[in-house]
């Protein structure tokens, strides 16, 4: 705790200091440009080379567009191939790298079938195709995360499959315990316990947030619904019924 | 005493032997799954057998940890490996040298240590690299957090009994070795702990 403490004190410090030198080294960049275009006033005391023409020459220029990454999801059944002769001439760093590239490149599969397989628009709200999303460290089971954004206007359902098994004990003395599962503040409910389907989950309410639904499946992954604007917990609740649970934990292995 | 030795060979020896055997296994089933598709089963599988090579790596490991550490005798019957690829923590690996509770050296060799970030912040600040009890030294080139402190205790007759306590955390990319010792000078920890392999250990571990 106390290396954890004395680590985010220092990278605090460390910022703030990375921060001042960054100013001086701009401030000694467009003093020099300046100098040799002739465009220094002489008393340049500004931080940030916001005026005059050393801007546009000292200043990193952004990005505007690319054709990004060339989309590669690895090779599983090479990599199984690769894992394999690996292992048997005792290459074993080499061998588990290939491990997880077939790993990861199955999760990011399963990842792809599940978005599939959700609803093209739940209650008038479209998806966001460009911001399905479907990640995977590749180092097994609590690796994989998928999700799904819908909105219309400004009503916003979103979707997360997660795998949670490391939290799984937690998740399952919360959804059982009886103690924290029923919140209320200022008599109004703010969190309670539900069943989603034959699930067991949990809903809650902010004003800031709106509704969040959480189901945990029988072996760690959890379903997590973020409903924005959505009128009551009976529109949020239609808005999640719609999803085909049992399907989703056919994909992810779950019974 | 033979035979003893006989028989924990043979255990260690049929475990090399299993986790190939079932790494084997759990890749053709894997492929098996993979070719109908059946991409959970798939999944499950190679799980499985990353776990089987996590165990072979770290039989691997103890095999190139030294005999003796000072003076004392490796107790491999006390060995232990446990390959856990479900999540934060990676396989944990254990050795013991000597007997005694009083003059003994831990080894323990966790990968996928949640402890490795922070140590590595540690290491790598000079301002905070000797302060809280401990210092900054390098093993075999790596460097470790060396932490020396005296516990105090009474044995039966109430005599005040104190106990120096050593210890060295070795971050390697994602993996922590610990060595853990009682009863030892400075000197002689940083001596016997130059004896152990880590350039082969962090080879292993990559």
């Amino acid at each position: 705790m106390v290396a954890l403490c004395s680590t985010t004190i220092w990278q605090n410090a460390e910022a703030q200091l990375l921060k001042k030198l960054k100013d001086k080294v701009n401030q000694a960049a467009d003093k020099a440009v300046g100098d040799k275009t002739g465009t220094n006033t002489g008393t340049n005391t500004g931080n940030t080379g916001t005026t005059g023409s050393s801007t546009s020459t000292s200043s990193r220029p952004s990005n505007k567009g690319g054709a990004g990454l060339i989309s590669t999801p690895p090779d599983i059944a090479a990599n199984m191939t690769s894992s394999e002769a690996s292992f048997k001439d005792n290459k074993f760093s080499e061998s588990r790298y290939a491990l997880q590239q077939s790993i990861l490149g199955v999760e990011l599969q399963i990842g792809k079938e599940i978005l599939k397989s959700l609803p093209d628009s739940v209650q008038g709200l479209p998806k966001i195709t460009e911001k399905d999303k479907v990640a995977s460290s590749g180092w097994g089971w609590s690796g994989l995360t998928i999700s799904r954004d819908y909105q219309k206007d400004d009503k916003f359902l979103g979707v997360g499959i997660q795998d949670f098994s490391y939290l799984g004990p937690a998740w399952a003395m919360f959804l059982n315990g009886g103690m924290m599962n029923s919140q209320v503040e200022n008599e109004k409910q703010k969190m309670k316990n539900i069943m989603v389907k034959g699930n067991k989950g949990v809903i809650s309410y902010d004003d800031s947030k709106g509704y969040t639904v959480v189901v945990m499946l029988t072996q760690g992954s959890a379903l997590v619904w973020e409903g924005v604007n959505f009128a009551s917990e009976d529109d949020i609740m239609k808005a999640v019924n719609t999803f085909d649970i049992d399907r989703i934990k056919k994909f992810l292995g779950e019974k | 005493m033979k035979t003893t030795l006989f028989f924990f060979a043979t255990i260690l020896y049929c475990n090399i032997i299993f986790a190939q055997a079932d790494y084997a296994k759990y890749i053709g089933t894997a492929r098996t799954s993979f070719s109908k598709p059946d991409l959970e089963d798939t999944r499950y599988n190679l799980m499985l057998a990353l776990q089987q090579l996590d165990m072979k790596v770290g039989q691997e490991i103890l095999k190139i940890l030294p005999e003796k550490m000072d003076s004392l005798t490796a107790q491999k019957k006390l060995d232990n490996i446990m390959a856990n690829s479900a999540g934060w923590i990676g396989t944990t690996i254990h050795r013991e040298y000597g007997m005694s509770q009083q003059n003994k050296v831990e080894v323990d060799i966790v990968s996928n240590s949640p402890m490795v970030a922070s140590l590595n912040a540690w290491l790598n600040n000079p301002m905070f690299a000797q302060m809280g009890g401990r210092k900054a030294m390098k093993v075999d080139g790596y460097k470790g957090s060396y932490t020396y402190e005296v516990s105090e205790s009474t044995d039966a007759s109430g005599n005040a009994i104190k106990t120096p306590r050593s210890e060295m955390q070795i971050p390697i990319f994602s993996s922590l070795v610990t060595v853990k010792c009682d009863n030892m000078k400075e000197d002689d920890f940083v001596k016997m702990l130059n004896t152990l392999p880590i350039s082969k250990i962090a080879e292993m571990l990559k």
